[in-house]
């Protein structure tokens, strides 16, 4: 046998190198790869919850067998819990994709935020999405921006159809562009003078940035995050400022793309007015049938613009007209009163009242529906039908033809406040609707029955919730009441003396302190409050011997908050030569003691009476272990 | 010419310097007079006022203080003599500064002693109504015939003139409603009332509004010589009774009480001010 070819024997020993080589690197890969597996494994929660899913992707979920529990993390914060087997097979039935996760409660359920990949639509697959950045460099634009874009793409585009431009920079322009674009500003406000701490958590998403949040301008919408009330962004006609910081330290932190996400949902929502107004008058349940046979009249709105002129007119539109069947003319007054017309037209008088003006406090929410601004509303002028909320308070009147509100109630034309306005024109519609069938008997009858109702309701509020109260028990509320009620009296009837002649109360301390006892006159100089004494006496506290210290001219010096005593009588040596007092020396000044910050604080305080007491009293008392405390003796025994 | 901007003005003052021919412009919630209205204004408004100037040339801002009086001399058994009377004068210039600290502390006794009144009141109807349904242990039948009773008598309450009842209220809309003055005898004219009765005794248990007028007196707006802007009445002993007889449905008596009190002029400082509202001739009441 002959030797094998060089060639050959190194290619076959290069061959076994690599092949052992191969083997080592597979092991290895297989190692990591189960050794991954094991840690996702480990790892791996148990369910996901996600949470406001609407009916219809439910619906998709069920339909494709996909198992899910319905349930709420905390009250009111509902959403769907799935095993993780499903979470693939649920994401591909809904289209949608995993933008952030967040552990929940415990390690065994986690909080996924989805985001619904945009349909394939040619119309909508035209339009752009851009990030804009000069502060972050390349790769952030690149890796994070398009994390970015493609939920701002997924969530907005299908609403706003034209390009959006996403603005990175903090503090970017505050100025909204008029262009045709959407733009969307993160971190950023109209108002950027002011700012505030942020919840820990916003539509149930953690806020990881804790550097302050901006406050909306009040120019638009703002965006509420309804458990915090806390205002997460605003919409300013083709703007929105996100006042969060979403991005972090751009060199070390990703965006947090699932509150991204939340808070774009909820614009979404405001986005089209239409659809706000649609979703409204079908929670409200409007029967809209008799809107087509009412052509011939218009509903005119004076004194708004944009999307609250929208708001209301389509209101007012669909759920007062169908009622009044006549010609609408709505106006913001601004406060001013009006005097009810009649001319045939109904109308809508926002902010206003026949009379008055106003002075009551708006409530937190009507009807359940939270105020965006609250300030002062009209006080009923009593002409007309008071409308009353749920809890009591008079939002408006029906004065004839004319309905006044009596607050504005639309400042921005959000969802919640066109709830509100369509919940306060259905009661109005309910009103107008008893009136117009009703005859005096059958009105009496009526309110009789309402009367009887809600007597026989407040009766069986008590019953479900009985307490049983003995007589002493309530005998001791109407005492408490009572007491309550004098006390509550006598601060008024001061109040009122007060504001009636406000001088009058320190007119009134002057006259105390000429009643105090042992002072016979009471002076103003340029610069001290001067109070004349009768003689003062101090009692030995051991011999128990009144000695007759002397009559006193006390100053107190307003401008420096001092205070000195002048003996009118006589001086004696004691402590020194010529004391006033056995405690004051030849000039009026005071050893103090204890009471050496006391007077400088009721004289800045102008507290005068307690001041003279004070002083008084500390002639009339003795420190025998004081050095010139010892000296009382020196002093005359009274007669 | 010198302007003003004249702040605080409510729509009745508005109102009565319009009725009275002053010509002014509205500048958002305020107004705005020349030189040749200020006299009339602050004679109209029975005020006095301090200027400042504003970032504007020749416009000033006005503050007025209503219901100037002459310093009385304090205690009215007390003659002061010159030498007292100034100095009670210097006193007060030297100590002014502490009014608006009075004013706030006054205020913050009064919100606080009526808030707690507020839930209060609510309780304890709650608790009287508790008490009285146990008491009575009526069925339904015989509440329901108790109530149309109820109602019967207080639509025949007299100078009641109709009544509603809406979400949890009760309103009651009066004829004209007079007070006589028990210093003067004079018959004063107060208006037409729309009382607003709470069932369950919450948010004060009773407003009234005047439909008619609403007077400065103390406060602008008041809608009666004990009733403020917001319709609350000046708290009083009759509040104990009121909220006894709400709880125990007695609406018809509570609309007399409610009538009577708004007519009923006593000694206090608020009373006082009924000679603000127009004196009618005895034969039209």
């Amino acid at each position: 046998m002959g030797h094998l070819p060089s060639w050959l024997t190194s290619l076959s020993s290069n061959a076994v190198i690599l092949a052992s080589t191969g083997t080592v690197l597979i092991v290895l890969i297989g190692l990591l790869i189960f050794w991954r597996y094991r840690h996702i494994l480990k790892h791996r929660p148990d369910s996901y919850f996600i949470r406001w899913l609407s009916k219809e992707q439910k619906s998709r979920l069920s339909q494709a067998s996909v198992p899910f529990t319905t349930t709420a993390v905390e009250p009111g914060e509902e959403g769907v819990l799935l095993s993780c087997r499903n979470l693939k097979r649920a994401l591909k039935v809904l289209k949608a994709q995993i933008v952030e996760t967040f552990v929940l409660h415990d390690k065994q359920i986690h909080e996924i935020v989805l985001t619904v990949s945009l349909p394939k639509i040619p119309p909508l697959r035209q339009y752009t999405v851009t990030v804009k950045s000069e502060l972050a460099g390349w790769y952030y634009r690149w890796y994070c921006g398009r994390k970015i874009a493609r939920v701002v793409r997924d969530v907005l585009l299908p609403s706003i159809k034209t390009n959006i431009v996403v603005h990175l920079d903090p503090r970017s322009t505050c100025v909204p562009n008029i262009d045709e674009n959407f733009h969307v500003l993160l971190y950023s406000s109209l108002k950027q003078d002011s700012s505030v701490h942020p919840p820990g958590k916003l539509f149930g998403v953690p806020v990881l940035f804790k550097s302050q949040a901006y406050l909306p301008s009040l120019q638009g919408i703002p965006i509420i995050d309804g458990a915090t009330n806390f205002a997460v962004a605003e919409l300013v006609d083709n703007c929105l400022y996100l006042h969060l910081d979403m991005l972090g330290d751009i060199a070390n932190n990703s965006p947090q793309l699932g509150l991204l996400a939340r808070v774009l949902e909820r614009v979404d929502e405001e986005l089209i007015a239409d659809r706000v107004l649609a979703d409204i008058l079908k929670a409200t349940n409007i029967q809209n049938n008799s809107v087509d046979t009412d052509k011939s009249h218009a509903v005119e709105v004076a004194g708004f613009s944009g999307r609250r002129e929208t708001v209301i007119a389509s209101l007012v539109r669909d759920i007062l007209l169908p009622a009044v069947k006549s010609n609408i003319i709505v106006k913001n007054c601004q406060g001013h009163n009006e005097t009810p017309v009649s001319d045939g037209a109904f109308r809508v008088f926002f902010f206003s009242s026949p009379i008055g003006s106003p002075y009551l406090e708006t409530p937190e929410s009507l009807w359940g529906h939270r105020l965006l601004k609250r300030g002062l509303a009209f006080v009923p002028s009593a002409m007309g039908l008071p409308i009353i909320d749920d809890a009591g308070f008079i939002v408006g009147e029906l004065v004839d033809g004319n309905l006044y509100l009596h607050q504005e109630y639309i400042h921005c034309g959000s969802k919640a406040e066109a709830a509100l306005l369509a919940r306060l024109l259905v009661e109005v519609r309910h009103e107008l609707s008893e009136a117009a069938s009703a005859t005096s008997e059958s009105l009496t009858k009526l309110i009789a029955n309402h009367f009887d109702n809600e007597c026989l309701r407040q009766a069986n509020a008590c019953a479900a919730h009985p307490v049983s109260l003995s007589v002493p028990e309530l005998t001791k509320q109407r005492i408490s009441l009572r007491k309550l009620v004098k006390d509550t009296h006598l601060a008024e009837l001061h109040l009122v003396r007060f504001q009636a002649a406000p001088q009058e109360e320190l007119g009134r301390e002057f006259d105390e302190l000429l009643k105090l006892a042992n002072v016979t006159d009471v002076k103003m100089t340029n610069d001290a409050l001067v109070v004349s004494t009768r003689t003062l006496y101090c009692v030995h506290p051991k011999t128990k011997q009144k000695h007759e210290i002397g009559a006193f001219e006390i100053h107190i010096y307003m401008g420096r908050n001092a205070i000195k005593w002048f003996n009118k009588t006589r001086r004696v040596h004691g402590g020194r030569n010529n004391m006033n007092a056995p405690h004051v020396d030849e000039n009026g000044n005071a050893c103090f003691g204890n009471t050496k910050d006391l007077f400088p604080m009721l004289i800045s305080r102008r507290e005068f009476v307690s001041a003279v007491e004070l002083a008084i009293a500390f002639i009339e008392s003795v420190n025998l272990d004081d050095n010139w405390g010892k000296f009382l003796g020196h002093w005359p025994i009274a007669a | 010419m010198k302007s003003y901007i004249v702040c605080g003005l409510d729509n009745s003052d508005k109102g009565l310097l319009h009725n009275h021919g002053v010509v002014f412009y509205d500048w958002n919630t305020d107004i705005i007079i020349d030189q040749t209205q200020l006299e009339p204004t602050l004679s109209i408004l029975n005020a006095t006022a301090t200027e400042a100037p504003t970032e504007y040339e020749d416009l000033y801002k006005l503050t007025l203080q209503f219901n100037a009086k002459a310093e009385s001399t304090g205690d009215k058994n007390r003659v002061l003599d010159r030498a007292h009377a100034q100095s009670r004068a210097s006193y007060i210039q030297a100590c002014s500064y502490r009014l608006k600290g009075l004013e706030n502390e006054a205020q913050a006794k009064v919100s606080d002693g009526r808030q707690k009144l507020v839930s209060a009141q609510e309780s304890f109807v709650w608790l009287a109504r508790q008490h009285h349904l146990s008491g009575t242990r009526v069925q339904e039948d015989k509440l329901r015939q108790t109530f149309a009773e109820q109602f019967q008598r207080l639509i025949n309450v007299p100078k009641v003139r109709a009544i509603r009842v809406s979400n949890g209220s009760i309103l009651v809309y009066t004829d004209m409603l007079y007070a006589r003055n028990p210093g003067t005898g004079l018959l004063h004219e107060l208006g037409q009332y729309l009382i607003v009765i709470r069932t369950d005794g919450s948010d004060d248990a009773l407003r009234w509004f005047n439909r008619t007028r609403r007077i400065r007196t103390i406060q602008p707006g008041m809608n009666a010589p004990r009733v403020f802007a917001d319709g609350t009445a000046c708290v009083d002993e009759i509040k104990e009774t009121l909220l006894e007889l709400i709880a125990q449905f007695e609406f018809a008596t509570v609309v007399e009480l409610a009538i009577q009190f708004v007519e009923t002029i006593t000694n206090d400082e608020l009373s006082k001010h009924i000679e603000k509202w127009p004196v009618i001739q005895e034969k039209t009441a």
